[in-house]
C-alpha cells in the first residue's frame, strides 16, 4: 500500500515538471500566468511573514529608537552650531537661484520636466550572484511596471518590472538582465550600461568608437530608447581594463532600505499634466 | 496548545526564513530549503508537499528563476518516492546523506544555470560554493532545533 502511494506521489512529481515547463513555453514572453500566480500568492505570504516576524521587528524597532534618540541628542548640539553658517549659505544660494531663473527666462529655456515621486521601503533585497532584484512596498498601488527607481541620493537604481498587488518588483541596474541607455555627461557620446551581477556594470556599445573614455567621467541616463527619462545621474566611470569599462554606480544598492519611485513610463503618461487626464496629481511640467 | 504550536512550527519557520532574506546570509530566503527538505524527506509533515512546492515557487520568485528550485524539489521528491518504492532502508545518519545528495543536485542545477544563463561564470561559481557551504553548516543546528521542538532528541 505504502509502495503504491509512493509510486503515485513520484509519478505526480514526474508529470508536474514537464507540465509546468509547457506552461512556461506557452506563457512566454510576458509570463502573464506566472505574474497572476505571483500577484495571488506573494502578498499573502508577505503578510504572513510580517505577522510572524512582528515580535522580532518590534524589539529591533525599540532598540533602533533608543539608539537614534541617543544619537539625536548628540547631533543636536553639533547641528545648532552649524546652523548659523548654513543659513548664510542658504541666503547666497537663494540669490543664485533667483539669478538663474532670471537668466533662464531671458534665454527662453524650457524648464525641466517634473515627475511625481513616491517613496517606498524595500522588503526583500535579492542581491546574489547575477540576480539583483528588490521587492518594495506599493501601498498606494500607484507604482507600475516601467517606473524608474532612484536611490535616496537621487541616483538611478533600477526599473520596476512587476506590479504584485501591495508590492512591486524592481530590477536594479546591477542585474545582468538590465540594459540602460546612458550618455557621458558633457558629450554627445551614448552607450549602454549592462548589469554585471556581483561585478560593477559595464559601459558598452559607445556611439563614438574613437571617443577616449577616462576614469571619473560622469554618466547620466538617455531617453534614446524611450525606457528611461533623460539626465538622471547614474555614476562615474570606475576602471578601464582590456577595453572593459566598469562603472561605479552612485546608488549604494547593497545597503539601501528605501527608494524613490519616479512615476515614468515610455508612453509619457506622467509627463505634461496640462490637459492630460491620465497623469496623476503633481505630475507635469 | 503545545501540540498546535508543534504542528504550526514547521510552516512558520519556513515562512520566516523565506521572509528574512538577506543578500549575504540568506539570499532569496534560501535557508527555507532546510525545513522544506527536512520536513519533506526526513520527518514528513501533513500537507507538506503542497506547502513546500508553494515555498519553492516563492524562492523562484525572489531569485527570478521561474521554476529552478521548484523543479529541484519535484525531482528530489520523485527520486525519494522511487527509493521508497524500492524500499531502501537507511541508518540514523541517512538524512545527512540525503541532504548531501540534495545539495549536490542543487549545485548541479545552479551550475547548469550558470553555464547557460550567467553573465559572470566565476562569480556565479563562487556564489554556488558559498551557498552550499552555508546551507551545509546551518543544516545541523536547524535539525537540532526541529528535533527539540518535537521532543525528538
Amino acid at each position: 500500500m505504502q509502495a503504491k502511494k509512493n509510486f503515485l506521489s513520484a509519478f505526480s512529481s514526474m508529470i508536474l515538471i514537464p507540465a509546468v515547463m509547457i506552461i512556461i513555453l506557452i506563457d512566454k514572453p510576458d509570463y502573464k500566468f506566472f505574474n497572476f500566480i505571483h500577484a495571488s500568492i506573494v502578498p499573502v505570504m508577505e503578510i504572513a511573514g510580517q505577522g510572524l516576524t512582528y515580535p522580532v521587528r518590534l524589539v529591533g524597532k525599540v532598540a533602533e529608537s533608543i539608539r537614534r534618540n541617543r544619537d539625536v541628542l548628540k547631533e543636536n548640539i553639533e547641528i545648532t552650531s552649524e546652523l548659523e553658517g548654513l543659513e548664510k549659505i542658504r541666503i547666497e544660494n537663494e540669490i543664485l537661484r533667483q539669478e538663474n531663473e532670471a537668466l533662464k527666462s531671458r534665454l527662453n529655456m524650457a524648464s525641466s520636466i517634473k515627475y511625481k515621486i513616491v517613496s517606498s521601503g524595500i522588503i526583500h533585497n535579492n542581491a546574489f550572484m547575477d540576480n539583483q532584484t528588490f521587492i518594495i512596498e506599493n501601498p498606494g498601488r500607484d507604482i507600475s511596471a516601467g517606473n524608474i527607481v532612484l536611490s535616496n541620493t537621487g541616483y538611478l537604481s533600477g526599473v520596476v518590472v512587476e506590479n504584485i498587488g501591495r508590492y512591486a518588483k524592481i530590477r536594479s541596474i546591477r542585474d545582468v538582465n538590465s540594459n540602460i541607455p546612458v550618455r557621458i555627461a558633457g558629450t554627445d557620446v551614448f552607450g549602454f550600461l549592462q548589469g554585471g551581477g556581483n561585478y560593477d556594470p559595464e559601459l558598452r556599445f559607445l556611439s563614438n568608437g574613437d571617443f577616449f573614455v577616462k576614469e571619473g567621467m560622469f554618466l547620466i541616463t538617455s531617453s534614446v530608447n524611450g525606457n528611461v527619462p533623460d539626465n538622471m545621474p547614474v555614476g562615474r566611470v570606475g576602471s578601464i581594463k582590456n577595453g572593459e569599462i566598469r562603472v561605479n554606480i552612485g546608488a549604494d544598492l547593497r545597503n539601501m532600505e528605501s527608494v524613490m519611485i519616479l512615476l515614468f513610463d515610455k508612453n509619457g503618461r506622467y509627463e505634461d499634466a496640462k490637459g492630460d487626464k491620465s497623469a496623476p496629481n503633481g505630475a507635469g511640467k | 496548545m503545545k501540540k498546535t504550536l508543534q504542528n504550526v512550527f514547521p510552516f512558520a519557520v519556513t515562512i520566516i526564513l523565506w521572509y528574512l532574506s538577506d543578500p549575504r546570509f540568506n539570499p532569496f530566503g534560501i535557508l527555507a530549503m532546510i525545513p522544506i527538505f527536512y520536513y519533506m524527506f526526513c520527518d514528513r509533515e501533513k500537507y507538506w508537499f503542497g506547502f513546500a512546492l508553494l515555498m519553492c515557487f516563492l524562492l523562484d520568485f525572489n531569485a527570478g528563476t521561474l521554476f529552478l528550485f521548484s523543479a529541484l524539489f519535484l525531482s528530489a521528491n520523485m527520486l525519494n518516492d522511487f527509493l521508497g518504492v524500492l524500499d531502501i532502508e537507511g541508518g540514523a545518519g541517512f538524512h545527512i546523506k540525503k541532504f548531501n545528495l540534495f545539495l549536490g543536485a542543487m549545485a548541479l542545477f545552479l551550475f547548469a544555470y550558470a553555464v547557460f544563463a550567467a553573465n559572470n561564470f566565476f562569480s556565479f561559481l563562487a556564489g554556488i560554493i558559498w551557498l552550499c557551504l552555508w546551507l551545509y553548516i546551518l543544516y545541523f543546528p536547524f535539525v537540532s532545533l526541529f528535533r527539540w521542538v518535537k521532543n525528538d532528541r
